[in-house]
């Protein structure tokens, strides 16, 4: 079930109003089933996938939990990180494997036969497959006990707002939870509706007007001008912020109009200064999971710089693969493992000179921080061309158009004049377009920039009743004139 | 206003202050709403708008006549007049376009068929899949210039209407703001207005173009993995409807553009397939034979232009011969 979609219209209000009638101890019980039902609905033979998670992590936490023996809790840990991440393979990562193998025996003349079978992706095995695997392991470093009732970890995994697309939330954070007696509160289910429509305005609005152009500027055989990928490019950043926050903030006002708290796994990323700032506020559930599970495991920053960098290197190349399996996705997870390294030691070197009043002026100046964040989107739209690209080719091929075009911008307004520049870079789409995609990008950028400010959010709280209606009602009719109602454009991290 | 503190009575309060609110921002909408669409703009002489001479012709048509029904591909598809001949009853060719759904079309019609009428059905392959089954944007663009045909829109496209309305109402919306806000929408698009149409219901404006390059890429709409068990049910409750009525319904296969009917040969024999064992004899021609080179299209892989027409009129009136009160003259065959 999509959450911009009329079942989740019909869906949403209904669990709502029944969680707050449902006496509390029937709660987790109409939120699981709920839960259940949400998943069901894209494809119900899918739901065993979850059982088959949720089942094998619960049991092995269980052992875990009671075994003495340190054997046999290693093996209970094996067993479950076995299984999770043997379905995660088998279903994302096979293909992708044989494909690889295949090649590599082409370049060696082996003449392997070509791999031919196709699963279809579950939606969220990454994500719910992660949370369930994050539980296991906490149990098994002692760091929480295990939740003996199994259909409160049976809600943790499948918990409906964050089911197929999280944030992937910790147990210590969520589970609690379930068992608190939520209460109706005005100001907070007002609050979570108005984080809904947000992120609703920002998927259908914004994110699924810019993929338009983008699928035109991607779409084979890589056609399109230079300037024209170039705006595609910067759309796309602009679409899958847009969509996967948009996803987390409608996840999070659900969550919240139940009572629930999750974890804000976007903030204004791309007002990043550094490109540590910017994984800080970038998908942060992913970011803070792999630091936890992978990095620090690995020895993370305790053991020297050139330890710290590999750590760094090995997370980010995993956090490539997670993303998709294909090597444009690993590529972009190395760009940004590089990206990070190179960062680290220019931060070293800067260290050693801290006192330095230019270093001290640099640091304080306005103009430096805006070159700073002006260098970090650039960086990290050079990544989301591999992202975006269907091959390592297309992605080489779309940053050289780029370049070309970019380069080329003088002489072709000389050529064609502004007007007549700006209609071929927007590839012969409406003026109605046109118009659609500055008011998206722009009611973006204000929102934005609105949302991190406390005193707007001071000013909004304590304005009339009037004034905040308004601006839902403005919302909502964007919404319904502006937002692309057909299923062309799925959340981009469904297929994740 | 207030908002009551947190006790039990007073969260019942609280509810329904959150319902009232509710209630009063969704009223606001649907208001905004409705007067948006009573403004704006409409096309009166859009390709969709011959759906209001055609209904006029169906029922203004005595028992006993011809009525034709399916997408585009009979309105681009085909000659009443030449059927009228052969059958000897006056007809109607009702086609539009697939998008408008299966399920509108035929209950759409299904009111107005009498004893004795012959109903001449050619679904589109396309219409076996879940999207077209139910209707697309087309529904909501014909409902917004043609409101008469709310009437005929069956409960089971009540689930797509908010979908395609909604779509049908921005695309309206963009095209007054690329034509600079204009109130006057004419259609000036030479071929796809209600114009180019006969008095009887068939496409005619573009018969004597040449061939044009096929725009389309030779796959249909996104197809299920297997066939539609619910547009062949859908099929069959409507022959059933027919037969109750004392009307004869006949199947006969789309025309579509070879290399297409190849590409979709698995799915497309196999439907038909299905419809021959659901519905027997009321099935009448085989995909194959309905599968013509290119030649002889207009723009798409349903619309045949002017030497098309004339090679589908001579299948079918040989598969409709024993319909036909007099021997059908044979025509020789257009290559």
């Amino acid at each position: 079930m999509l959450f911009n979609s009329l079942n989740f219209l019909l869906f949403f209000p209904t669990v709502a109003v029944l969680f707050f009638v449902l006496p509390h101890r029937w709660r987790w019980v109409l939120l699981l089933l709920a839960s259940y039902l949400f998943y069901a609905c894209w494809r119900p033979a899918y739901l065993g996938l979850i059982l088959l998670i949720t089942g094998s992590c619960y049991v092995a936490a269980a052992v875990i939990a009671r075994s003495a023996s340190a054997g046999a809790r290693r093996i209970a840990l094996l067993a479950s990180l076995g299984i999770c991440l043997g379905t995660l393979f088998l279903f994302k990562y096979l293909g992708f494997a044989a494909e690889t193998v295949h090649s590599l025996g082409n370049v060696l003349g082996l003449g392997l036969p070509v791999p031919t079978w196709q699963l279809i992706l579950p939606v969220g095995i990454s994500f719910y497959t992660f949370q369930a695997l994050s539980y296991t392991l906490d149990v098994y470093r002692g760091t929480r006990a295990h939740e003996p009732h199994p259909g409160i970890f049976a809600l943790y995994v499948s918990f409906f707002p964050q089911l197929v697309a999280g944030p992937i939330e910790r147990s210590t954070q969520l589970m609690p939870q379930f068992g608190e007696e939520m209460q109706f509160d005005y100001e907070r289910v007002v609050s979570g509706l108005r984080w809904m429509l947000w992120g609703m305005f920002k998927k259908v609005v914004v994110a699924d007007n810019l993929a338009r152009f983008v699928k035109t500027a991607y779409g084979p055989p890589l056609a399109t001008s230079g300037t024209s990928l170039a705006l595609g490019t910067f759309f796309f950043a602009l679409q899958i912020y847009c969509d996967f926050s948009g996803y987390s903030d409608i996840a999070l006002g659900a969550a919240r109009v139940l009572g629930f708290r999750l974890t804000r796994n976007f903030t204004t990323p791309y007002f990043a200064r550094s490109f540590t700032e910017f994984w800080r506020r970038w998908h942060i559930s992913l970011t803070t999971w792999f630091r936890d599970y992978v990095y620090i495991p690995l020895g993370g920053n305790r053991h020297g710089r050139w330890l710290t960098y590999r750590n760094c290197a090995i997370v980010f190349l995993i956090s490539g693969l997670w993303h998709g399996a294909a090597w444009t996705f690993v590529v972009w997870g190395a760009l940004h493992g590089t990206f990070l390294i190179g960062e680290a030691i220019l931060r070293h070197h800067v260290r050693q000179h801290e006192g330095h009043p230019l270093v001290q002026a640099l640091r304080q100046s306005p103009v430096v921080a805006g070159v700073r964040r002006a260098i970090v989107f650039v960086a990290v739209m050079v990544g989301w061309v591999f992202f975006r690209s269907g091959s390592l080719g297309d992605a080489m091929l779309a940053l050289k158009r780029i370049g070309q075009g970019l380069l080329s911008i003088p002489q072709q307004l000389a050529h064609s004049g502004p007007g007549g520049f700006v209609a071929t870079v927007f590839m012969g789409h409406s003026r109605a377009y046109m118009a659609v995609a500055l008011v998206a990008v722009a009611s973006l950028v204000v929102g934005d920039c609105l949302l991190v400010s406390a005193r707007f959010r001071r000013l909004f709280h304590a304005a009339p009743h009037v004034v905040r209606l308004s601006l839902y009602f403005g919302l909502a009719m964007s919404i319904l004139l502006l937002g692309v109602v057909e299923d062309e454009n799925p959340f981009i991290y469904f297929q994740f | 206003m207030r908002i009551p503190s947190s006790t039990s009575s007073s969260r019942r309060a609280q509810g329904w202050l959150l319902a009232r609110r509710g209630a009063l921002l969704a009223a606001l909408l649907a208001t905004s709403f409705g007067l948006l669409v009573h403004v704006l703009p409409k096309v009166p002489d859009s390709f969709l708008c011959s759906y209001r001479f055609k209904h006029a012709r169906l029922t203004a048509l005595p028992p006993g006549k011809l009525i034709i029904c399916g997408g585009s591909n009979v309105a681009f598809g085909m000659d009443t007049t030449q059927l009228e001949r052969a059958t000897g009853r006056e007809g109607v060719n009702l086609g539009i376009v697939a998008g408008l759904g299966l399920s509108f079309m035929l209950a759409d019609v299904g009111p107005h068929i009498e004893a004795g009428d012959l109903v001449i059905l050619a679904p589109e392959y396309d219409q076996f899949s879940t999207g077209l089954w139910g209707g697309t944007t087309p529904l909501g663009s014909l409902l917004l210039d043609v409101p008469e045909a709310w009437h005929s829109v069956p409960v089971a496209s009540y689930r797509i209407l908010p979908a395609a309305y909604l779509r049908a109402v921005q695309i309206r919306l963009a095209t007054v703001c690329n034509a600079g806000f204009k109130v006057d929408l004419r259609e000036v698009e030479p071929i796809y207005q209600t114009s180019s149409f006969n008095a009887k219901g068939d496409v005619v404006a573009h018969l004597d173009f040449a061939p044009s390059r096929i725009t389309l890429p030779d796959s249909l709409a996104a197809l299920p993995q297997g066939p539609c068990a619910r547009t062949v049910r859908l099929i069959r409750d409507f022959a059933d409807w027919c037969e109750a009525r004392g009307a004869t319904l006949v199947i006969v296969p789309p025309t579509i553009v070879e290399s297409a009917y190849r590409k979709h040969q698995a799915f497309i024999d196999q439907v038909w397939a299905d419809l021959e064992a659901q519905l027997g004899s009321r099935v009448r021609g085989k995909p194959t034979d309905y599968a013509f080179p290119r030649p002889y299209f207009f723009d798409t892989v349903y619309h045949l232009n002017g030497d098309g027409v004339r090679r589908r009129m001579a299948l079918l009136l040989a598969a409709l011969a024993d319909l036909c009160p007099e021997p059908t003259p044979t025509l020789p065959e257009v290559h």
